[in-house]
């Protein structure tokens, strides 16, 4: 009986020995099929050294072509409105950056557009250069950074509004596309001194920007071709200072305080991870303020773009008092690589749809005096007042609506190879009316890309985008790097 | 002798042959966290370094796309888990962009808005090789590693290597992939081969380790062949070359210092 059952234990030992985990098993890979043979064959594309350099360049020309889309009706006309059909824009972007020794270097960024518009041909178009940075940086004692100059100086985490981005009012000097992030490349620096220590926990950044004296037609303040517009980017004497506490795992809040113009502004920039795909983040600032529209007729006057003391259209209280602006939001990145960030916009100064109803009862008013030549200079003067009020929001890059919602979507590599789509939305939550940008870019080539976009500003007559004219454009553009 | 004496004397020869190779293996056999952890020391060296990354995106065997990348890594010294700082060389579109890695921070830099922008694990900046393919990674952190069983697999280039099998659970919820299936060579802790895994089971990605040799003072692979779990006609290979040690600043992985990135 033993003798029969020996060898069955044998094997089952050996048996044992050879698939536990003492033995080893040999698996046919198939895997590796899936290979092709020119991949495993095809020598090493060499990646340049991090070699230091002392010189860089970034150039890069970027070209587009607009048609706009009129609008038949204005609720509230423009006094001095741009009918042009088309326009079409040339831009050579530079950017270069020189070491004059491992701790001291020169930043200069450029943009350089010509311009052209339907009814200006015979003029041939014009020219306008945008000296958006030139400044000196230094590091000292290793953590420690000095930098002067123009320097374009960005903060904020939100995406469509960023109510800490304190240099930005007045810095965009060429619209050319309501995309914020491609608004960012095109903004103007501010001549400012700025030093920051930068430390494993956190840093510390503070910066002055002076009041640049206002003279008109000065190499500095010259709006036409070649002019710095300091006196737009300076026009206050500012001070700022930031906190950056990295003392947290996955939490790094920022705090933020800025004067201007006698006014104290607080703020505070918070972001989390939740799980693999999602970020929140809140962009918040406070400050003692008027509203919207008495800010921008208290400017407007003291620029004599409208007289002092004339009337106001609007009833606005010119009294400051604390006022909040938020951006709350988040990302979200699915599994085919787009991203869509969603947030909700607060600027307690904007406008209410209270405030939207006296605007355009303000409008009806002034189209009524326009049609009576011995009115029609008043008429002309309110319609001034309610759109500076609108430029301004739009300079101040700031909502001109007290609510609203703003969704941007990015899914690179989309539906094909090398394209990618993003699309933007605005919408104001009193009236309804959006604004809508879808747009595709194509890498034709490694530095080629073709792209295309359409602007749409919808909503019936009397709503924040269903009164802005024209109500949209088709651009197509082409972006090539040196 | 009985034959119950017999039976009972060859069954002791039995279990002592059945125990013979875990015996002949003198000295303490290593876990399977501790086999993650010696691998880890394979591909990522002990000390800060940088290196040159290239990555080739193929579909169905044709290049379709080529990124050049640097990437600046150095440990922490509380986590151990690595910090990385990756600088875009090309395409010349996304020249000088700066993406940073630091704990579950990862952000994104692009010098032409001057904006940084907080990213998501999820969020692919290099065609179809995730952030946390291209970053450095200390595995043995962020997984807890159980040994599966030893196999004898084929490499990239198709040579047999004798493996430990190990199956590696995330410790987080932030790591790129849930589960992870990995080869290490039993002779030299090589990584081989790799499958990663989604939450849901799904296979993501197949990963081939190959092109070992020299750098920084141990044999290191210096090409990782990335096969796509979804469409598997989508093969990106990176490869690694330029490895040097660097004195890296602690000031480069903080968000601040992204601007004033020079590409030392």
């Amino acid at each position: 009986m033993i003798r029969i059952w020996f060898p069955i234990l044998t094997a089952a030992l050996l048996s044992v020995m050879f698939t536990s985990s003492s033995g080893l098993c040999v698996q046919q890979d198939e895997d590796l099929g899936l290979i092709p043979d020119n991949v495993l064959s095809q020598s090493a594309e060499e990646a340049s050294a991090a070699e230091p350099e002392k010189y860089r360049f970034k150039v890069y020309l970027d070209e587009a072509a607009t048609a706009n889309i009129k609008r038949k009706n204005l609720a509230v006309p423009v006094p001095s409105s741009n009918d042009s059909g088309w326009n079409n824009r040339l831009s050579l972007d530079l950017k270069a950056e020189m070491d004059f020794s491992p701790n001291l270097s020169l930043i200069m960024t450029d943009r350089l557009h010509y311009l052209l518009e339907e009814n200006q041909e015979e003029s041939g178009g014009r020219v306008q250069n945008d000296l958006k940075e030139v400044y000196v940086t230094g590091n000292s004692y290793s953590f420690l950074y000095l930098d002067i100059g123009r320097v374009n100086f960005k903060n904020g985490v939100a995406v469509g509004f960023n109510p800490t981005d304190y240099f930005k009012k007045n810095a965009v000097s060429y619209r050319i596309s309501e995309d914020p992030n491609l608004l960012r490349e095109n903004r103007l620096g501010v001549l400012m001194a700025r030093a920051q220590g930068i430390w494993e926990k956190g840093s510390v950044t503070l910066a002055f920007a002076p009041e640049i004296n206002q003279d008109p037609d000065t190499w500095w303040t010259d709006a036409d071709s070649y002019g710095l517009r300091l006196d737009k980017t300076n026009n206050n004497n500012r001070f700022f200072s930031k906190i950056t506490l990295n003392a947290f795992p996955d939490f790094n809040p920022e705090f933020l305080y800025f004067f201007d113009s006698d006014r104290s502004n607080f703020g505070t920039n918070l972001t989390k991870g939740i799980g693999d795909a999602a970020i929140i983040y809140l962009e918040w600032s406070g400050s003692n303020r008027p509203d919207i529209f008495a800010q921008s007729m208290t400017e407007a006057e003291e620029s004599g773009t409208i007289p002092h003391n004339s009337p106001w259209v609007m009833d606005s209280g010119r009294e400051s008092h604390f006022q909040n602006q938020l951006a709350i939001g988040f990302s979200y990145t699915e599994k085919v690589n787009r991203t869509t960030f969603v947030e909700y916009h607060f600027n307690e100064a904007g406008f209410s749809q209270e405030d939207w109803d006296k605007w355009f009862k303000a409008g009806a008013e002034a189209r009524t005096l326009l049609q009576n030549p011995a009115t029609e200079a008043l008429g002309l003067g309110m319609l001034g007042q309610l759109w500076t009020t609108r430029k301004w929001s739009q300079e101040a890059q700031e909502p001109l609506s007290r609510h609203s919602i703003f969704i941007r979507t990015f899914w690179e590599d989309a539906l094909i190879h090398s394209l990618d789509l993003t699309g933007i939305t605005r919408i104001n939550l009193s009236d309804g009316s959006f604004f809508a940008q879808p747009m595709a870019e194509y890498h034709l080539k490694k530095n080629l890309t073709l792209s295309l976009s359409v602007n749409l500003f919808i909503g019936s007559d009397e709503t924040e985008y269903g009164s802005v004219n024209p109500m949209g454009d088709i651009k197509a553009g082409a972006t090539y790097y040196f | 002798m009985s034959d119950k004496e017999e039976f009972v004397k060859r069954i002791l020869i039995l279990i002592l042959i059945a125990l013979f190779p875990v015996v002949s293996n003198a000295g303490p056999a290593k876990t399977a966290d501790e086999i993650v952890a010696a691998s880890d020391a394979v591909r990522n060296p002990g000390k800060p370094f940088s290196l040159s990354v290239s990555l080739l995106e193929y579909r169905e065997g044709s290049v379709q796309d080529k990124m050049l990348l640097t990437v600046y890594s150095k440990a922490d010294q509380n986590s151990g888990q690595y910090r990385s700082l990756i600088r875009f060389i090309e395409p010349p579109r996304d020249e000088n962009k700066l993406m940073l890695k630091n704990g579950n921070n990862l952000w994104f830099y692009d010098p032409e808005s001057k904006s940084s922008v907080r990213l998501s694990q999820q969020q692919r900046l290099m065609g179809q090789a995730s952030n946390g393919d291209v970053v450095t990674v200390n595995f043995h952190k962020d997984y807890k590693a159980a040994m599966e069983n030893e196999e004898t697999i084929t490499d990239a280039d198709r040579k047999q290597r004798k493996c430990y099998k190990l199956n590696m659970q995330s410790l987080n919820e932030t790591v790129t992939y849930y589960r992870i299936e990995y080869w290490v060579d039993m002779e030299n802790d090589q990584p081989v081969k790799g499958k990663f895994y989604s939450e849901s089971e799904r296979l993501l990605k197949i990963a081939y380790y190959r092109g070992y040799q020299e750098e920084l003072g141990k044999v290191r692979p210096t090409e990782v062949i990335i096969i796509d779990g979804v469409d598997n006609k989508l093969v990106t290979k990176m490869n690694y070359s330029h490895y040097r040690f660097q004195e890296i600043p602690e000031d480069w992985f903080q968000k601040e210092y992204l601007p004033r990135f020079k590409g030392e």
